[in-house]
C-alpha cells in the first residue's frame, strides 16, 4: 500500500545515480593510473583486416600497462578526430587527405609503415578484356564496354580511401563515370560493395584484405582478380602523431613508442607475416628498405587534385 | 568460436550499458512525463509534440551531437569521457528520453483522468498522488522500460560515434555487428544478431510472466 | 461553505461546460439535476477543487482556493471528497483501497485498518475486504468507493450518480448512511437523474441545463410535482 512519500527518498535516488556516474568517471580516469591509454583513429578497412589489433597485442606483450584503443571510422573522420584532439595517433591510407592535415600542423612524425596494392576485380568472363593490362587503360576499357551496355562498375561512393583512389583512376583516364547507368554507387563498405559486384557480374576496385577474405569464404564465386599491378594501384599506409603543440594532452611519448615499435625490425616482420597463415599470401608489405620510393609515391598521390 | 569469451564479454557489456542508460534516462524522463501529464497548458502540448518528433531522430545525429559536446575541443571535453562506456550510457540515455517521455506521457495522461483525480480527492498530496499513479501504471511503465531498453540495446549510431567501438572497452553488440559486416564475417554478424534477439525476447518473456502474476 | 462566483469552465477541446455559474452550498444535501451533458460532473469536480475554473472563483469557507499555496490547498481538499460515477479503485485489495485516505493522511497502518474495518462492517461489505477490483460487481465497487470516500470523515461528500449501479438493498444502505452522516453535520452534493432519490433526500435542488443554472427549488416542490404527475396518470 502507499506509504507516506518522502521527497528525500526520490532525492536520495537521484543523488545515488549521480554518485554512481561520478564514481564511474573517477574510476575510469584516476583509479587505473597504472594503465596508460593510447588512442588511435584509423580507417574501417585497415582496422577490419585485424592488423592493428595484432600489432597492439604484440606491443602489449612488451608494455603490459599500455592499452591501445582503436577508433575505426572513415578516412575523413579519422583525420577529423585528430584535428579535434580526441586521439593521440592516426593510421590512414589517404595521402591527399593526409597532406591537408600535415600542412595545418595537426599531424607530425608522418611515417609510412606498410603498403599493398589495390586490385581491380571483375567477372570471370571479363567483357572489357582488362586482364593484366595497365590500370588506367583498364578503366578506359570498362568505360567503353559500359557505354556499350556490356559491363557494369560498382563504386564504393563513400569518399573512403578506396573510393578516392577509384576517382583518381577515372581522372587519370580522363573519364567521368558518375551518373552513368552502368556505374553503380553503393555508398557502403568494401564487403557490401564486393557482394554487389559479385551479384551483378560487375567490376570494382578493392583492397586485397577484404577481397581475399570473402573469396576464401566462397562468397565471391563470380569475381576474379584481373588487374593487380601498376604504380597507381599502390596503397600506402602511414602513421602520424597528433601535434602536442596543438593538443597538449596528446600522449606524445607513448605514441612515439608505439610508432617506433611498428617500424622496428620486429614490427615490420610482424606486418609482413600477417595474414600469410590464413590467406597464403601476405596482406601487407613492410615499408622497411623502400622508404624513399614509397615516400616519392606518397608525394605524387598527395599532390593529385 | 561463436560463444567465445569475447562474445560473452560483449553481451555483458551491452546489457550493462543499455540497462544503465535506461535507468538513467528514466530517472529524469519519468518525473518529467509525470509532471507534463498533470498540466494542460499550451507549453505542455508544445513540449510533448517536440518529444514526439524527437523519437524519430536518427541515432547518428544524437551521436554526432554528443561527440561535438564531449570532444576534447568541445564544451564538455574536460570531462574526458569520450570513447568510454559512460559516453555511450549518456548518449543512449539522451536518445531514449523522447521515447520514454512520449510513451509515459500517454500512459500517465490516461491514468491522470482516473487515478490522479481519485488520489487527490481522497486526500493525497501531489507526491502521494504521483506515487499512486506510478503504482497503478507500473505494468505499462515496465513495458516502456523494455521498449526503451531494446532501443538502447539495438541502436548503433551513438555507440559507434561516442563509444568508438574500442575492443575490450566500448565494443557492444551493434558496433561489433557493424565491424564484422565490414570485415565480411556475415555469419558471425548474424549469430550476434540472433543472440541479441534471443536476449531481448527472453527479457520480454520474463517480464510478461512476472507482470501476469502480479495482477 | 463552498461558494462558486461566476464560474465558467471550458475544456481544453473548447467545449463550454459551465457558463457563469454562481452558487453557494449551504444545505445539508444539495441535489444537482439535469440532462446528460448539462455540466453536472464538471460542476461537482469544480466544487471538489479538482478542476480549476477557466474564469471565476471557488471559495471554500470564504477563501479563494486556487490562489492558496500547496499546503493550504491540501488541507482544504482533505475536507472534500468526490466519488466518480464509475468508481475508480486502486490496485490491491478492497481493504487496502479503503485504508488509502487514512494512510495518505499519515495514520498508523493498524489504526487505518481498524477504521476501515469498522466502515465496511457498517456498510455490510465485510465479505469483500480481500477481493481485488476485478472481482467486484459494479454495485459492490460503488459501495467500496463510498466506504473509501467517507472513511477519513470529510466535511463535504460529492457524489456523481451514486445509486446508479446499486440494487434496492444497497441503495437503502447508502441512503441511510447519508442520513446518518447528515446528522453528524456532513454536507452532501449529489448529482443524479433519480428524481425519487432527490425527493427523498434533498432540501435543495439545483437544475442545470447547458452549463447554466435553470432554477433552484426545494425537494418539497419536487415531491409535489411528482405527486401531481402520478395523480394525472391515475386520472387518464
Amino acid at each position: 500500500m502507499v506509504k507516506k512519500v518522502d521527497r528525500k527518498r526520490i532525492l536520495a535516488l537521484l543523488i545515488l545515480i549521480l554518485i554512481m556516474i561520478v564514481s564511474a568517471i573517477i574510476y575510469w580516469k584516476y583509479l587505473t593510473p597504472s594503465v596508460k591509454v593510447l588512442r588511435v583513429s584509423t580507417t574501417t578497412s585497415l582496422y577490419a583486416t585485424g592488423l592493428l589489433d595484432f600489432l597492439a597485442d604484440e606491443f602489449k606483450k612488451m608494455r603490459p600497462n599500455v592499452v591501445i584503443q582503436f577508433i575505426a571510422v572513415g578516412s575523413g573522420a579519422a583525420l577529423k578526430l585528430a584535428e579535434k584532439g580526441d586521439v593521440d595517433m592516426v593510421f590512414v591510407h589517404a595521402p591527399n587527405l593526409e597532406k591537408e592535415y600535415i600542412e595545418e600542423g595537426i599531424l607530425i612524425n608522418g611515417t609510412i609503415f606498410a603498403y599493398n596494392n589495390f586490385i581491380i576485380v571483375g567477372s570471370v568472363n571479363d567483357p572489357a578484356n582488362i586482364s593484366n593490362c595497365d590500370p588506367v587503360e583498364a578503366m578506359r576499357r570498362i568505360y567503353e564496354t559500359g557505354e556499350a551496355g556490356k559491363a557494369l562498375f560498382v563504386s564504393r561512393g563513400d569518399n573512403s580511401g578506396t573510393h578516392q583512389r577509384e576517382l583518381l583512376l577515372w581522372r587519370l583516364a580522363e573519364l567521368n563515370a558518375t551518373g552513368k547507368s552502368w556505374y553503380i554507387e553503393t555508398g557502403s563498405g568494401m564487403s557490401e560493395t564486393l557482394l554487389v559486384a559479385n551479384e551483378k557480374d560487375a567490376y570494382t576496385l578493392t583492397d586485397t584484405g577484404t577481397y581475399l577474405k570473402l573469396k576464401r569464404e566462397n562468397k565471391l564465386p563470380n569475381l576474379e582478380t584481373l588487374v593487380d599491378e601498376g604504380f597507381v594501384l599502390l596503397n600506402i599506409y602511414s602513421a602520424y602523431i597528433v601535434n602536442p603543440d596543438v593538443h597538449p594532452h596528446v600522449k606524445y611519448d607513448l605514441a612515439m613508442d608505439f610508432l617506433l615499435f611498428v617500424i622496428s625490425n620486429e614490427g615490420q616482420e610482424l606486418i609482413g607475416s600477417y595474414g600469410v597463415e590464413e590467406f597464403g599470401v601476405p596482406l601487407f608489405y613492410p615499408a622497411k628498405g623502400k622508404e624513399n620510393d614509397l615516400y616519392s609515391a606518397w608525394l605524387w598521390f598527395a599532390n593529385q587534385p | 568460436m561463436v560463444l567465445s569469451s569475447e562474445v560473452l564479454e560483449i553481451t555483458i557489456r551491452s546489457l550493462m550499458i543499455s540497462s544503465t542508460a535506461t535507468i538513467l534516462s528514466s530517472s529524469w524522463s519519468i518525473p518529467l512525463s509525470l509532471r507534463l501529464s498533470s498540466s494542460h497548458s499550451k507549453l505542455t502540448n508544445l513540449i510533448v509534440s517536440i518529444f514526439n518528433a524527437l523519437i524519430g531522430l536518427p541515432t547518428v545525429i544524437v551521436g554526432l551531437f554528443l561527440y561535438m559536446l564531449l570532444s576534447r575541443t568541445g564544451p564538455l571535453g574536460f570531462l574526458q569521457i569520450l570513447y568510454t562506456p559512460i559516453a555511450i550510457i549518456l548518449g543512449e540515455a539522451i536518445l531514449i528520453t523522447p521515447l520514454i517521455v512520449s510513451l509515459a506521457y500517454e500512459v500517465f495522461y490516461k491514468a491522470r483522468v482516473e487515478y490522479w483525480e481519485v488520489a487527490l480527492t481522497l486526500g493525497a498530496d501531489t507526491y502521494q498522488a504521483y506515487r499512486t499513479m506510478l503504482r497503478e501504471t507500473l505494468s505499462d511503465v515496465i513495458i516502456i522500460f523494455l521498449i526503451a531498453f531494446s532501443r538502447a540495446l539495438g541502436e548503433l549510431g551513438v555507440a559507434l560515434i561516442v563509444g568508438g567501438n574500442i575492443r575490450g572497452f566500448t565494443r557492444v553488440f551493434t558496433t561489433t555487428i557493424a565491424l564484422e559486416i565490414a570485415k565480411g564475417n556475415f555469419e558471425f554478424a548474424l549469430t550476434l544478431g540472433l543472440i541479441l534477439l534471443i536476449i531481448i525476447s527472453t527479457i520480454t518473456a520474463i517480464i510478461r510472466i512476472l507482470g501476469v502474476r502480479r495482477e | 461553505m463552498i461558494e462558486l462566483q461566476n464560474v465558467t469552465f471550458v475544456y481544453p477541446n473548447g467545449i463550454l461546460a459551465l457558463d457563469n455559474v454562481t452558487l453557494k452550498i449551504t444545505d445539508e444535501i444539495t441535489i444537482i439535476m439535469g440532462a446528460n451533458g448539462s455540466g453536472k460532473t464538471t460542476l461537482l469536480k469544480i466544487l471538489a477543487c479538482l478542476y480549476k475554473p477557466t474564469r471565476g472563483r471557488v471559495l471554500i469557507d470564504g477563501r479563494d482556493f486556487w490562489v492558496l499555496n500547496k499546503k493550504e490547498r491540501l488541507k482544504i481538499r482533505r475536507k472534500i471528497v468526490y466519488i466518480h460515477e464509475n468508481p475508480v479503485l486502486f490496485r490491491g485489495t478492497v481493504l487496502e483501497n479503503i485504508m488509502y485516505p487514512l494512510i495518505v493522511r499519515d495514520h498508523h497502518v493498524e489504526e487505518a485498518r481498524k477504521k476501515a474495518l469498522s466502515i465496511v462492517e457498517k456498510l455490510g461489505i465485510k465479505h469483500l475486504i480481500n477481493r481485488r477490483r476485478q472481482e467486484l460487481s459494479a454495485g459492490e465497487a460503488q459501495l467500496v468507493a463510498f466506504a473509501r470516500a467517507i472513511v477519513a470523515d470529510p466535511e463535504y461528500i460529492l457524489m456523481d450518480e451514486p445509486t446508479n449501479a446499486l440494487d434496492s438493498e444497497k441503495r437503502e444502505i447508502v441512503e441511510n448512511f447519508i442520513i446518518q452522516l447528515v446528522k453528524k453535520r456532513r454536507k452532501f452534493v449529489i448529482a443524479t437523474h433519480d428524481r425519487l432519490l432527490a425527493a427523498r433526500l434533498s432540501s435543495k435542488i439545483i437544475e442545470l441545463s447547458e452549463g447554466k443554472i435553470l432554477r433552484i427549488s426545494s425537494s418539497n416542490e419536487l415531491l409535489a410535482k411528482i405527486k401531481s404527475i402520478l395523480f394525472q396518470k391515475d386520472e387518464s
